[in-house]
């Protein structure tokens, strides 16, 4: 009885084991305009741009120019600047939700990602857990124009 | 030599109880138990995207579930549809233009789905594309271009589920 117990036990801890995944693969949703879109004119009000540079990454508004600019810091990106950046431009406009993002043609795709993350959301430690706080999670991507001041 | 009175009792002891001598069972099941309940909580969850080896996908904070759509691999060095290779990145890099053509021959195929899509549907099929992290944006922008160009309007990202750091103090709270 006790013996023929085991027996399934074994054999499904074995299955599971064998089935069982670790890592799990989630998806980043991207928002881009159709193929054959107009260029139209961006509509008034704030424009969110997040400019990934070699050195630096810079926040800015379509239709009024850079905000921000966060250098590198110990030779990475200033994500943590970046994130509480936008939180502030966040509470200030808590109705917008879309975002640009614009790189230059050899960013690493990882850098992508970590910029995606940022903008999407905010991490917050509350207690024991971490909370994500919505910031811009509907993002675009595009090039980034060629660098106006020389390094 | 001969033994001393103590070890001459834990010898009697021993031989003793050598036949009756038994598996512990109870513990043993119990720890079974928690395995296969803990399993089987974990495992509920089918993947729907295949992880392989040869790509090193980001990490990332993302929650979204992939749904079934048809993929786009890259790796360091080729460029896979549902499986089957289409391009090498050595002749995305040498594309002049931002539309990869044998790419976007394959995403037109009309079987690549499966089944009939409706002229509605056409314009927001969806499309998963899962690169490896250390590739350029250049050929990212490329592929994406092809995609949006081949009728697929919804592109995803596939990442990597960042571990949860667990805080300070959270270790036996729970």
């Amino acid at each position: 009885m006790l013996v023929s117990m085991i027996d399934i036990f074994t054999v499904l801890v074995t299955f599971l084991l064998m089935t069982a995944v670790f890592s799990h693969t989630v998806v980043l949703e991207l928002k881009l305009p159709p193929a054959n879109a107009q260029f139209t004119e961006p509509p008034p009000g704030l424009q969110l741009e997040v400019t990934v540079r070699k050195d630096s990454l810079q926040v800015g508004d379509r239709n009024s120019g850079p905000l921000a600019s966060f250098p590198n810091k110990d030779g990475g990106y200033d994500y943590d600047g970046l994130s509480r950046y936008l939180q502030q431009v966040k509470s200030k406009f808590p109705d917008k939700t879309d975002a640009t993002i614009l790189l230059e043609p050899d960013t690493p795709y990882d850098t992508v990602v970590q910029t995606m993350d940022r903008i999407r959301v905010l991490e917050v430690n509350a207690g024991l857990n971490v909370v994500q706080y919505e910031l811009f999670p509907d993002i675009s991507i595009g090039d980034a124009p060629a660098a106006s001041t020389p390094p | 030599m001969s033994l001393s009175h103590r070890a001459q009792r834990m010898l009697q002891h021993q031989m003793r109880h050598r036949a009756d001598a038994e598996l512990n069972l109870i513990p043993m099941i119990d720890i079974l138990s928690v395995m296969v309940s803990f399993l089987l909580v974990y495992s509920t969850n089918v993947e729907v995207l295949q992880n392989t080896k040869a790509i090193e996908i980001p990490q990332s904070i993302a929650e979204q579930q992939p749904r079934q759509t048809v993929v786009v691999m890259l790796s360091k060095d080729e460029l896979f549809v549902q499986g089957e290779p289409i391009a090498t990145v050595a002749e995305i890099h040498a594309t002049a233009g931002d539309i990869i053509e044998p790419l976007r021959d394959a995403l037109k195929r009309p079987t690549l789905v499966g089944q009939e899509v409706t002229e509605k549907d056409l314009a927001d099929r969806e499309i998963t594309v899962m690169g490896d992290k250390s590739l350029p944006y250049d050929v990212l922008k490329k592929v994406m271009r092809t995609c949006t160009d081949a009728d697929y309007g919804r592109i995803s990202l596939a990442v990597l589920q960042k571990d949860k750091p667990v805080p300070p103090g959270a270790m036996g709270t729970s």
